[in-house]
């Protein structure tokens, strides 16, 4: 059918002619087929998406067509997560419409706010490493990068988390249940993906050895597309997320020798594959799923990547000069076997060719120094799920360890750290790999790549001396601020124009206000008010009153060891016992709030929860305490969530052991938000105390050479645990049952393992954080001091926009070039 | 005293005498209205009349005051400065408040309800 001749399409007349109005109404009566009395509330946050992504559609599809039409060299961004929250509030904010849109439907009596709120979260990840994918596809699309997000669409996300008698309960998140209006799916666009099989090598007329990967067990990946809107351009790049679905939709055979339910099980068993996402924890390590997880996405995503390629160019050889593919973490590390191979298997190229081709198209992400995070898979897993990937890797490990020993050194101990290959237990080393055959590998902070070329990689730092490179993470304020705190936005807007919101740089202008005293009170009546709104969502979800005019002290993130809610509580109970010594005194109040999800097999980090939940029962209902200290923890903590805290906090807790942050990015939301970091020198918080001033940040703790040096030392834990007696008098209480006299003994363990080895110097850093905690009171009495730190945190935050890690991505990786897309209304 | 009451039938008005509205006044204010609030009252007229300045703790205590009534009764602000007006418009606090010019039309409004 010549489908250009058809009547069917509109030709580019403009959508405005047909309101918004109208087509929320079609849309509410002819796709969802509801009316006045039927529709729900999902509904009409349905309708409206709907009508909203149809004014992204031409856009989207002029960028593709621009894209191909250009033939310029492309971004794609392999990330086995996207922690991308809701969709409807960002892509109103980015094509300048929110305002226009809450007008329209107000007419229908109808609160753009409320119906915003309705949006489930797309979970598609764990935490930062999820969200940081997400930010970044939000500045490409700003900056007008030809780029493309590839990852799987998973029917589960990170789960729902409940809490109940203080334990978290983990619920499958159905995110999908009533489908997802910023979906397309193409009807068309599969790829078949292979696994299992052998492998066989025969000789070809010329003589030369092929290899024939053969009797595989095939499923077919089918692609869904989410439209990416830029800030006010007309770029509307494309997230494209694979679903498996069975090969044959099921099997007649089976059918027909009278076995129904046989003949549909190779269907779900392949559709399984992108059934759900894994949490992050040490059961994922290992599991074949995950590792069909990785090569299903990878291998879809690389033949997709081919086929657009072939559109524009002729010859294979060229492939890297038009793609540069970014691995977010190892999890996508497979391509680089998968690309040899088709190289290799499929366009008969040498070894050499092969190899450089694949060598200037890859880049690899590091996101943790901690080494049993990184990620290994069993040979045996391996060359099973996909044997002619193994030989491969084989390969490219002996050419490598040839060319170290024929260059460098024969030191047997170096080569094994150096081999891909562990030997015992046999295992492939990812990140080995991907070091090996990637041309730029990054860390996410300055002091996170220092740690990987001298202390986690320093044979590959010392090989390949040129292949380090730092890219410091960030975050989209079009997110961040424009869109979660909109009263500040418009505050600073008033006052220096909106060029922050893409440049975000020119918050520096800020600087200039923080001494002025109307200023600062219009700057504190906004966090005030976002404190209000906060305090209402905590008394509504979780029944706790608490004072507005205390301290909003806040740390939301994983669960986890390192990142030491266990020391924050340690603060509580110390506070508590001050207060129960002395009730009458004055205190400054304080409400200290935490969020997280522990991993579902991380029972330790699922105690620090209970233990959270157990001190908050204890302090919250205590009369002599009041309104001077109150603990929440806010359950099922996810992007939607964050967008509610941040703006509401007066203190970020980053609290982590030095030297075991990559870098974070929930310190710059907090910072740009105005909120005052009390922190550890780690991660990210080192560059940004650079930035905001030492003066204006709680800096306490080892750092991260005194950690190690601690560590060498023969630290005992237990020697501080007798010589503070505050400390000493916390660790009683836990231990003894004061918060858990239901429960005896449910903190044993975690108490032991602090006395007797405190990996995480817990104990090391108490004082110096205690002493810390009572700066931060001294300094929010003073409400001018307070006011000026905290504009000057949103001032001088400006480097952590993702806006500047897109384009160090691109000037020290990618080199691709910004494209410009014409669009006539 | 910063605070001066005055007394109708159903309702009660709260005069603040001071010119700021803030953690000292804020204390005396919450407390007193407390008092007024068990022993029954559930109505207030809040005149700011005099008030130029209002702080966070201000703010906060027409918030807990506003929480503690419940809907069993009502508060309404009047006589507002311009820069409380537009204090109270920045932290959204004017659509929680029933917000007067005068003293008369919030007497009226309490009236009204009373017929």
């Amino acid at each position: 059918m010549e489908n250009n001749k058809s009547l069917f399409f509109t030709e580019g007349e403009p959508l405005d002619s047909y309101s918004l109005r109208n087509q929320f109404a079609e849309n509410m009566e002819f796709r969802l087929v509801k009316d006045r009395r039927s529709a729900s509330d999902e509904d009409y946050y349905y309708a409206l998406a709907l009508a909203v992504k149809d004014r992204l559609v031409r856009k989207w599809l002029r960028t593709q067509e621009v894209y191909q039409e250009k033939n310029t060299k492309r971004v794609y961004y392999l990330s086995l997560e996207f922690l991308m929250g809701r969709l409807l509030g960002n892509a109103l904010h980015n094509m300048d419409y929110y305002e226009e849109c809450r007008e329209i439907i107000k007419q229908d009596n109808l609160v753009l706010e409320d119906i915003i709120d309705l949006e489930k979260d797309m979970g598609l990840g764990n935490g930062g490493l999820g969200r940081l994918a997400a930010c970044f596809l939000d500045s490409m699309a700003t900056l007008q990068l030809p780029a493309f997000g590839y990852g799987i669409r998973y029917e589960y996300g990170i789960f729902r988390q409940d809490i109940n008698n203080g334990y978290q309960i983990e619920q499958p998140d159905h995110w999908l249940a009533y489908g997802n209006p910023w979906e397309s799916f193409r009807r068309k666009l599969s790829y078949r993906i292979k696994f299992y099989g052998e492998v066989e090598h025969n000789y070809d007329e010329k003589g030369r050895i092929y290899y024939d990967w053969k009797n595989t067990q095939d499923i077919l990946a089918v692609a869904y597309d989410i439209p990416i809107p830029g800030y006010r351009s007309d770029t509307v790049n494309n997230l494209r997320l694979w679903s498996a679905r069975s090969t044959d939709e099921f099997s007649f055979e089976e059918f027909n020798k009278g076995n129904y339910l046989k003949s549909v099980e190779s269907k779900a068993f392949s559709e399984n594959i992108s059934k759900v996402l894994y949490p992050n924890d040490s059961s994922a390590q290992g599991k074949k799923l995950r590792l069909q997880q990785e090569y299903f996405f990878v291998s879809a995503s690389l033949q997709d990547i081919i086929r657009k390629f072939k559109f524009s160019n002729d010859s294979i050889l060229k492939f890297h000069e038009k793609t540069a593919i970014q691995l977010n973490d190892t999890h996508p590390a497979i391509a680089i076997p998968e690309l040899m191979r088709i190289l290799l298997d499929e366009y008969m190229l040498t070894w050499e060719d092969a190899w450089n081709i694949t060598t200037n198209t890859f880049s690899y992400t590091n996101h943790t120094v901690v080494p049993e995070a990184l990620e290994e898979w069993s040979v045996e897993i391996l060359g099973t799920l996909l044997p002619r990937h193994l030989q491969i890797i084989y390969e490219i490990n002996q050419r490598f360890l040839e060319m170290v020993k024929a260059n460098f050194t024969n030191d047997s101990e170096i080569i094994r750290e150096l081999s891909l290959v562990r030997e015992n237990p046999k295992t492939i080393r990812m990140a080995n790999l991907s070091i090996v055959a990637s041309h730029k590998v990054n860390g996410v902070a300055a002091l996170h790549t220092e740690i990987l070329k001298s202390r986690v990689f320093p044979y590959f730092h010392k090989i390949f001396p040129n292949k380090f490179v730092n890219v410091t993470n960030g975050i989209t304020q079009r997110r961040w601020l424009k869109s979660a705190n909109p009263l500040l936005s418009e505050l600073i807007t008033d006052n220096i124009g909106s060029q922050w919101i893409t440049n975000l740089d020119e918050l520096k202008k800020l600087e200039n206000l923080a001494d002025n005293r109307e200023f600062q009170e219009n700057w504190m009546n906004i966090k005030w008010t976002n404190k209000r709104f906060l305090k209402e969502y905590i008394e509504k979800e979780h029944q706790i009153e608490v004072n507005l005019d205390s301290v909003f002290d806040v740390q939301i993130k994983r669960i986890h060891e390192y990142k030491r809610q266990l020391l924050n509580l340690f603060h509580v109970i110390t506070r508590y016992n001050e207060i129960k010594a002395n009730p009458l005194a004055n205190f400054v109040p304080r409400t200290v709030i935490f969020g997280g999800k522990a991993a579902p097999a991380y029972t330790i980090a699922k105690m620090i929860i209970k233990m959270i939940n157990s001190v908050a029962e204890i302090v919250n209902n205590d009369p002599e305490v009041g309104d001077k200290l109150k603990v929440v923890f806010l359950k099922n903590y996810s992007v939607s969530l964050a967008e509610k805290i941040i703006p509401a906090a007066d203190l970020s807790e980053q609290i982590s052991t030095a030297g075991f942050e990559a870098s974070g990015t929930g310190n710059m939301k907090f910072a740009l938000n105005g909120a005052l970091t009390i922190g550890t020198m780690d991660g990210a918080n080192i560059e940004i105390s650079e930035e905001v001033g030492e003066d204006n940040i709680f800096i306490f703790g080892l750092l991260d050479n005194e950690v190690v040096e601690l560590k060498n030392n023969n630290y005992i834990p237990e020697n501080l645990y007798f010589t503070n007696p505050s400390l000493k008098k916390v660790i009683d209480m836990l231990r003894d049952n004061y918060f858990s006299r239901k429960e005896k003994g449910i903190f044993q363990e975690i108490i032991d393992g602090l006395l007797k080895v405190d990996y995480y110097c817990l104990f090391a850093d108490y004082q110096s954080y205690i002493d810390k905690q009572k700066e931060v009171d001294s300094l929010f009495i003073d409400k001018t001091g307070w006011a000026k730190k905290s504009i000057l945190n949103s001032a001088r935050i400006g480097k952590f926009s993702t806006d500047r890690s897109i384009q160090d991505y691109n000037r020290l990786i990618w080199n691709v070039e910004k494209i410009d897309i014409p669009y006539e209304k | 005293m910063q605070i001066h009451i005055d007394n109708f039938k159903n309702y009660k008005i709260i005069h603040l005498n001071d010119s700021r509205f803030d953690y000292e006044i804020a204390s005396q204010f919450k407390e007193e209205i407390m008092k007024m609030i068990k022993d029954g009252s559930l109505n207030f007229v809040i005149n700011l009349k005099n008030v130029d300045f209002i702080d966070s703790f201000g703010l906060s205590s027409l918030v807990a005051l506003f929480k503690y009534i419940k809907g069993n009764g009502d508060i309404v602000l009047c006589n507002l400065s311009e820069r409380a007006i537009s204090l109270l418009s920045l932290t959204r606090m004017d659509k929680i408040f029933n917000i007067f010019e005068s003293i008369e039309e919030a007497k009226s409004f309490f009236n009204k309800l009373e017929r």
